[in-house]
């Protein structure tokens, strides 16, 4: 489900297993919805390489990105993150930056 | 005599292993595994290309999107994904701050070899060299 017009950056936290955010509860859906599907998949590909379960998760269109990651604590779905998803082709490293430094 | 000078993939995409610090490459077309310079076996490398375009029609399921990049982080390295045509490139790389740097370049390179790729999967017969042409008579 695509979410409408999330900008600037939205954030969302991750806690006790619910998505959270000051936003309205429509992108709060949309993020729920991308993040499980991220960190399935994300989980998969780990299963395929033997490398375990994502800390963090990035999916990319031309015109919405969307990330989440965990905060060191366990990746397991009820452990403490944060996510973020921004109507824009947005930097890598930077929103995973903006989105790990939520925890400070 | 001229050399022949004859690009492969498979020098493309060892290049472009020394663009970071890159732990392996996996190129697919479709569903196919291209080549597989991961640090695993193909069976291995066969099932993250399955769960890729899983992943890829999942989110285009819902509609109209496009998801073009996908980028995993695991306790000891990250997986960066781009999708262009049928083509999907996978890059494990161990320093998320490389992780634009490699993506342009991996698009770059997708964008280029698309000769290359078409090589790979029509390969042409090897054409007789001219001087073994059966000389014809007058």
């Amino acid at each position: 489900m695509r979410a409408t017009n999330p900008t600037p950056l939205t954030i969302f936290t991750l806690k006790e297993g619910i998505v959270e955010s000051t936003s309205g509860q429509h992108l709060v859906d949309a993020f729920a919805a991308d993040f499980q599907g991220l960190r399935h998949f994300g989980m998969k590909i780990g299963e395929a390489l033997n490398l375990g379960d994502p800390w963090t998760g990035t999916a990319q269109e031309d015109d919405l990105t969307v990330n989440y990651a965990y905060f060191g604590e366990g990746t397991g779905p009820e452990d403490p993150g944060a996510g973020a998803m921004i109507c824009k082709k947005a930097l890598l490293f930077e929103i995973l930056t903006k989105v790990t430094t939520q925890n400070l | 005599m001229a050399a022949q000078i004859t690009p492969s993939i498979r020098s493309a995409i060892e290049r472009l292993k020394n663009g970071g610090a890159i732990n392996g490459i996996m190129l697919g077309w479709r569903r196919q595994l291209l080549l597989n310079l991961l640090p695993y076996e193909d069976f291995r490398a066969e099932r993250l290309l399955e769960s890729l375009h899983d992943a890829h029609d999942h989110f285009a399921s819902g509609g109209d999107r496009h998801v073009h990049t996908f980028w995993f982080g695991y306790e000891t390295c990250h997986a960066l994904t781009l999708f262009r045509g049928d083509c999907v490139i996978t890059l494990l790389h161990t320093r998320a701050e490389e992780a634009d740097f490699l993506r342009r370049t991996a698009q770059t390179f997708l964008e280029d070899s698309q000769l290359l790729i078409n090589d790979l999967l029509n390969p042409v017969p090897e054409q007789e060299d001219a001087s073994s042409d059966p000389i014809t008579p007058i």
